[in-house]
């Protein structure tokens, strides 16, 4: 009994390419001996879950309290709003004009989570004269050594994520692709464990590993396709951009909560096991997108040119606006434990299921008046249509990318 | 939710049958065991450590710190059950601990603590109301007695029938309160059929009476009806109080209450004397129903054929609809034993109902008594001083004395008279059907009386007497009802039970009345309720009972704990098919599910 699992609440707007070109399509490619450091702040929240049908339920399942012989107490309904402050780091380089590498890692910076209690009385209880209040409840748990959670917890401060290190092909063009500014790109990426669990014992806590962002698998096959119709002397002003991509969890091994802290919300050792396992749950991805580029802005020949404006005028524009809807198709996650009744319950909302993230994106290239930076803001939304046993986590991002390169 | 429930055939030597049953089960004994005791029954039992080593000191002692009050207590009352008991259900529990991977202890502890939990309860449970008000006198303003003068006011009695008749329409009913802390008057509630009334309601005045000493130590509350009272009716009034203290040890603080009674009347007109009227309570809409069983069979049932029902509620606290399971024990091959099956819970050994091959179906309630075991151990300790008396019980659970049964019985006789051979720890109404047709209903103490009187002695056979008036659980020859009230056995404590409880609880600082149930259990007046429910659903569908009427009724909201409720039943003895429901809270709210022994019982 006690509460569930806390479900991953705030996955990360976390691409690990992408790339600032005047070419800004899903398969495109560094050039050749370029750096590229992307630096962002991301803050996002997440408040509901969608359950099996769709429907946008709090993201703790309510926990009725008994007292034995007593009745229902009450039941404890919890709407905890989850909010993640994050510094996302990714570093990119160009090892051929066709092939980049990179590496990213989510710092978290913390995580707070209200719980936000509220008690549903439950039976009368006649040797006090009243149901259970909130109270009353509290104080007979804590007769009992349990106490009250905080409403308030931090966690995951200063803590790094799972690391992904990718890379990134883009495949040679046939003469009809090149004709009609077609690309297509390969990526492969990976994620190591360095990222931190949750506490087994803490109610209000969540990790920050690839599985609790829930926002980039363990490994992940890509495949991208690339259409530049319009352009604008060496800038396309408008790209079209799909992907398909394959995301696999790893099943992971969790320690079970033997009520050291929460002695009557969270025991589960003894019965469960000292550990049960979480397979994740793979994901297949569609995605689209559309980049438009409405000011090119002033072209100069600086200090990053030797001079040369037409070499300037390769570089991005200065203001690209970008729409992306992706479609994430969840296999379920299953729950392994000596329980199967426990496991079962614990899955409850992680069973197949969908979410539709939509994201916009606008960048200011400072490269063509001579400042080798970009800056950019994203939006990300997963619950403007609703999705199925996810939680819709969004996203503000404020970022900075330098270019470098070194010869 | 889902719906959790198993059918575990057991086959072997009892040790064999343990070990199979230990590990085909092993997770959900464990999450049971977990969920049910670890996490709520013993630490909630952890709290009531002082009250009780206030006046058995014995259990300040360091075996009992540090939060093994319950567990330790438990434990030592299992063991003394446990030296009732014969080899074989020793060696089954010895399996089960191996086979799951607990220790014996903790399986002995699991086979034995709802009988002494039980028979703690009952105990608290008179404690804790015999601390607040009681209602001491009654009086109907307005009603005459025989000799047509005004009727004077009566000490009050807690009745399963009417405490006055014929009263007048317009008559104003007197209540008198006591409590040694005086009578909260904003506490009060009074119910009149379906009319509430509280504090500042017109209809209800109170006025605080005081003793010589000047100390108001009673209230008086007189309830004048806004609307007069139905003729030719009956009519029941419910009252509550709270004294003037805040009992603030164990958590949560709370005004100290009294057991709520129920008082009923007849108007004038209604032409019957007040033995022949029940009480059949109020439902005051926060309730919870206690269980309730029935047999019925001939004219009662659609084919002639006997069918016992049981809906049993007690303890679920969220957990342990998740380890219901039938067993079905095949006997050992030239034992002479019967096979039998019964509804219980992973890592039971017994259940609260369950039939044999041989067609002798039977289901258990519990019945509140303060004639347990628990008192009649005390009382062979008080020669020793309270400083060492300890509470043991010994004698057999209910389930295992049922199993027993299970295993020899022939008929529904048989099983009384085997019923009456074992000593038990705790009250049961315990209602058995044959394939026969015979309807039995056995009333079930301690037989905790320390001196030769002419109280009832352990069991009670309750069975139609030629009459309803003669009659208490039946309508006809064909029917048995029971709630969790003894209907016959009226009067099941001894006045010595009394004095020790008076040695005991004078210590503590507290004054109990110990009496019969229907004075102190809290069940009293809500079995009444049911019980009463219950005949008048047996009238209607008189003739028309089969297994999806059986079951139909042991659905009606009104019968039905949807907190508590543990498991569904309907046995049918003469075909050998047990349909159960169970696995979910209300076990009703799970799909119905058969099993017979004529198919082989797999």
């Amino acid at each position: 009994m006690g509460f569930r699992h806390l479900a991953a609440a705030a996955a990360l707007a976390c691409t690990v390419i992408a790339l600032p070109q005047a070419h800004a399509g899903l398969g495109d490619s560094l050039p050749r001996g370029t750096f590229l450091i992307d630096a962002a702040y991301i803050y996002a929240t997440t408040s509901r879950q969608f359950d099996r049908n769709g429907k946008s339920v709090p993201l703790l399942a309510p926990t009725e309290r008994y007292e034995a012989g007593a009745g229902l107490q009450g039941i404890i309904r919890a709407t905890p709003s989850v909010q993640q402050k994050i510094f996302a780091l990714r570093v990119l380089y160009g090892i051929t004009d066709r092939l980049t590498i990179a590496f990213a890692n989510p710092l978290s910076l913390e995580t707070v989570i209200q719980a936000n209690l509220a008690w549903e009385p439950g039976d009368y209880q006649a040797s006090l004269g009243r149901p259970y209040s909130e109270q009353d409840f509290w104080e007979w748990a804590g007769s009992m050594g349990q106490r009250k959670p905080v409403n308030r917890a931090v966690s995951n401060k200063n803590a790094w994520g799972d690391t992904v290190v990718a890379l990134r092909y883009r495949l040679p063009s046939t003469e009809w692709m090149l004709a009609n500014n077609i690309s297509l790109g390969m990526t492969l990426q990976g994620a190591l464990p360095t990222g931190r669990d949750k506490n087994p014992e803490a109610l209000l806590e969540i990790g920050n590993t690839a599985w609790w962002l829930h926002n980039y698998g363990d490994a992940e096959a890509h495949l991208s396709i690339d259409w530049r119709p319009w352009w604008t002397g060496d800038v396309a002003r408008l790209t079209l951009s799909a992907e398909g991509y394959y995301a696999w969890l790893r099943t992971r091994t969790y320690d079970a909560a033997t009520g050291s802290r929460h002695p009557l919300l969270l025991t589960q050792a003894p019965y469960v096991g000292e550990t049960y396992k979480i397979n994740g749950g793979d994901w297949q991805v569609g995605r689209v997108q559309i980049e438009w580029a409405p000011i090119i802005g002033p072209t100069l020949g600086t200090w990053m040119t030797q001079g040369s404006v037409e070499k300037a005028r390769k570089f991005p524009p200065l203001l690209s606006l970008l729409v992306q809807y992706s479609f994430v198709n969840l296999q379920p996650s299953v729950w392994e434990s000596n329980y199967d009744i426990w496991s079962v319950k614990q899955a409850e909302f992680w069973g197949a299921g969908y979410k539709h993230i939509f994201a916009a994106q606008a960048t200011l290239s400072l490269l063509r008046v001579g400042a080798p930076m970009m800056l950019y803001v994203r939006g990300r939304s997963l619950d403007i249509l609703p999705g199925k046993n996810m939680r819709p986590a969004n996203a503000v991002t404020v970022g900075m990318r330098l270019l470098l390169k070194f010869w | 939710m889902g719906v959790y429930r198993e059918t575990i055939h057991l086959r072997g030597a009892p040790y064999a049958r343990g070990l199979d049953h230990g590990k085909r089960l092993r997770h959900r004994i464990r999450a049971f065991y977990t969920q049910v005791l670890s996490t709520a029954l013993l630490p909630n039992l952890n709290r009531e450590q002082p009250s009780i080593a206030g006046f058995l000191t014995h259990y300040q002692g360091d075996a009992y710190a540090d939060g093994k009050f319950s567990y330790q207590l438990l434990l030592e009352m299992a063991q003394s059950v446990e030296t009732q008991l014969p080899e074989h259900y020793k060696e089954e529990m010895r399996g089960i601990a191996d086979g799951c991977g607990l220790s014996y202890d903790q399986i002995l502890l699991l086979n034995t603590f709802p009988d002494t939990v039980l028979a703690v309860r009952a105990i608290a449970a008179t404690l804790r109301y015999s601390g607040g008000p009681s209602l001491v006198r009654w009086e109907v303003k307005g009603l005459k007695n025989a000799k047509g003068e005004p009727a004077k006011e009566k000490k009050y009695n807690a009745l399963a029938t009417a405490q006055a008749v014929e009263i007048p329409t317009d008559a104003q009913i007197r209540l008198v309160l006591s409590d040694a802390d005086g009578v909260d008057p904003k506490t009060v509630r009074v119910q009149l059929n379906s009319t509430l009334y509280v504090h500042g309601d017109a209809g209800l005045a109170m006025k605080q009476l005081t003793t010589k000493e000047g100390e108001p130590k009673e209230l008086e509350v007189i309830l004048t009806p806004t609307e007069p009272l139905a003729a030719a009716s009956v009519q029941a009034v419910m009252i509550s109080a709270a004294d003037t203290t805040i009992l603030a040890d164990p958590p949560p603080a709370h005004a100290r209450f009294g057991r709520p009674e129920t008082l009923t009347f007849t108007t004038k007109g209604y032409g019957k004397k007040a033995a022949e009227v029940p009480n059949k309570g109020i439902d005051d809409g926060r309730t919870r129903p206690p269980p309730i069983a029935f047999a019925v069979k001939g004219s009662a049932t659609k084919d002639g054929a006997p069918i016992l029902a049981q809906h049993f509620a007690l303890l679920d606290a969220g957990a342990a609809h998740e380890g219901t399971t039938l067993f079905v024990h095949h006997a050992e091959e030239g034992s002479g034993k019967s096979d039998h099956a019964y509804l219980s819970w992973a890592g039971l050994t017994w259940g609260f109902s369950g039939m044999s091959k041989r067609g002798v179906a039977w289901a258990c309630n519990f019945s509140d008594t303060l004639d347990n075991a628990i008192l009649k151990d005390l009382l062979g300790q008080l020669t020793g001083g309270l400083d060492k008396a300890k509470l043991t019980s010994k004698g057999w659970p209910i389930g295992l004395a049922m199993r027993e049964i299970s295993r020899e019985a022939t008929d529904s006789d048989a099983a009384m008279t085997q019923l009456v051979k074992y000593q038990h720890l705790m009250g049961w109404v315990c209602m058995v059907a044959d394939k026969d047709g015979k309807l039995r209903l056995a009333e079930i103490d301690a037989d905790a009386e320390p001196i030769d009187d002419n109280l009832p002695e352990g069991v009670t056979v309750v069975k139609w007497n030629g009459s309803p008036e003669n009659s208490p659980a039946s309508n006809t020859e064909d029917d048995l009802r029971a709630g969790v009230h003894y209907v016959e056995k009226t009067v099941d404590v001894d006045p010595l039970i009394t004095a020790l409880a008076t040695a005991l609880l004078g210590n503590a600082g507290v004054k109990v009345t110990i009496d019969s149930q229907r004075v102190v259990s809290t069940y009293f007046f809500k079995s009444l309720l049911v019980f009463h429910t219950l005949g008048t659903i047996l009238t209607e569908q008189h003739g028309k009972l089969d297994v999806p009427a059986a079951q139909a009724i042991l659905s009606d909201p009104r019968l039905v704990d949807k907190s508590d409720s543990m498991n569904a039943v309907v046995f049918e003895p003469a075909t050998g098919k047990i349909h159960h429901a169970m696995g979910a809270v209300p076990a009703t709210d799970a799909p119905w599910e058969t099993f017979s022994f004529a198919d082989g019982g797999q």
